[in-house]
């Protein structure tokens, strides 16, 4: 096969992305999220009388707890696939991120596998996040004093 | 009221995130790491807690918030310990979220085992 012929098939074959759809499920998924995260700590708040910082992170942390369990059931995999951004861009994105590497390495046993290979997606959050909070905290000290 | 307001934001985040993944060329490794970035400039001048005010709990669900809260915190260190402070305050409010996800991570991968 010549390769321009080749080429023309892989165009045929490649569909373009539907950019108004995609848009449109990571809006309803990503919103949907954000309204029980919403529902789950003013519920938290009012039935436990937690101060707002410690519900946030109880909701945080439930989130996190969900997505980590799906993801070991081998679910999360197939629902990102199908709503991408409205999964990854909230926590449950980084969480998903740390238990399938986790998972993937996991042959290579408990040092060399699940240790060294943690943070293999979601250092580049830890390691941009760290870098520009600290700039920009100088930054702000530099404005703010 | 405000469960509709979080609805919104958040979902107008995350679909910012898909519409840059489908017009550039750009990873989702690369979006994530942009949009925490983006959150800790948007902490700079309080506008990312302004909004969170405006639009309820919901903005601290996305990736975004964890830049706001690693800023913050790292200003509220040098408050507290000057210099020192920027180094020993940085994780302080998203310590939960990381150390529950390494937590949580570990546990289920003595458990589960990975589908081929």
């Amino acid at each position: 096969m010549e390769k321009q012929e080749y080429l023309e098939i892989v165009d045929s074959k490649s569909k373009t992305p539907n950019i108004l759809e995609n848009a449109f499920i990571s809006f309803l998924v990503g919103g949907l999220l954000g309204g029980l995260f919403e529902i789950l700590t003013t519920w938290l708040i009012n039935l436990f009388e937690l101060s707002e910082q410690v519900a946030l992170g109880w909701s945080l942390l439930t989130f996190i707890g969900i997505a980590i369990l799906l993801t070991g059931f081998g679910v999360f995999d197939t629902l990102i696939s199908k709503f991408r951004f409205g999964l990854i861009i909230p926590i449950t994105g980084f969480a998903h991120s740390i238990a399938s590497s986790l998972l993937d390495y996991k042959r290579d046993g408990l040092i060399t596998g699940l240790g060294s290979n943690m943070f293999k997606l979601a250092g580049c959050v830890i390691l941009y996040g760290t870098v520009s909070a600290f700039i920009c905290a100088i930054v702000k000290v530099i404005i703010y004093g | 009221m405000s469960i509709f307001t979080s609805f919104m934001a958040v979902g107008i985040i995350c679909m910012i995130a898909s519409i840059i993944y489908d017009t550039t060329k750009l990873t989702p490794g690369h979006i994530t790491s942009l949009f925490v970035v983006i959150g800790a400039i948007l902490g700079i001048f309080g506008f990312y807690d302004l909004l969170a005010e405006h639009f309820g709990y919901g903005l601290s669900l996305p990736i975004t918030s964890f830049g706001n809260s690693l800023m913050k915190s790292a200003y509220e260190g040098f408050h507290e310990n000057g210099i020192f402070g920027l180094f020993s305050g940085m994780y302080l409010t998203t310590s939960a979220g990381i150390c529950g996800v390494v937590i949580f991570g570990f546990l289920i991968s003595l458990v589960c085992k990975p589908k081929d």
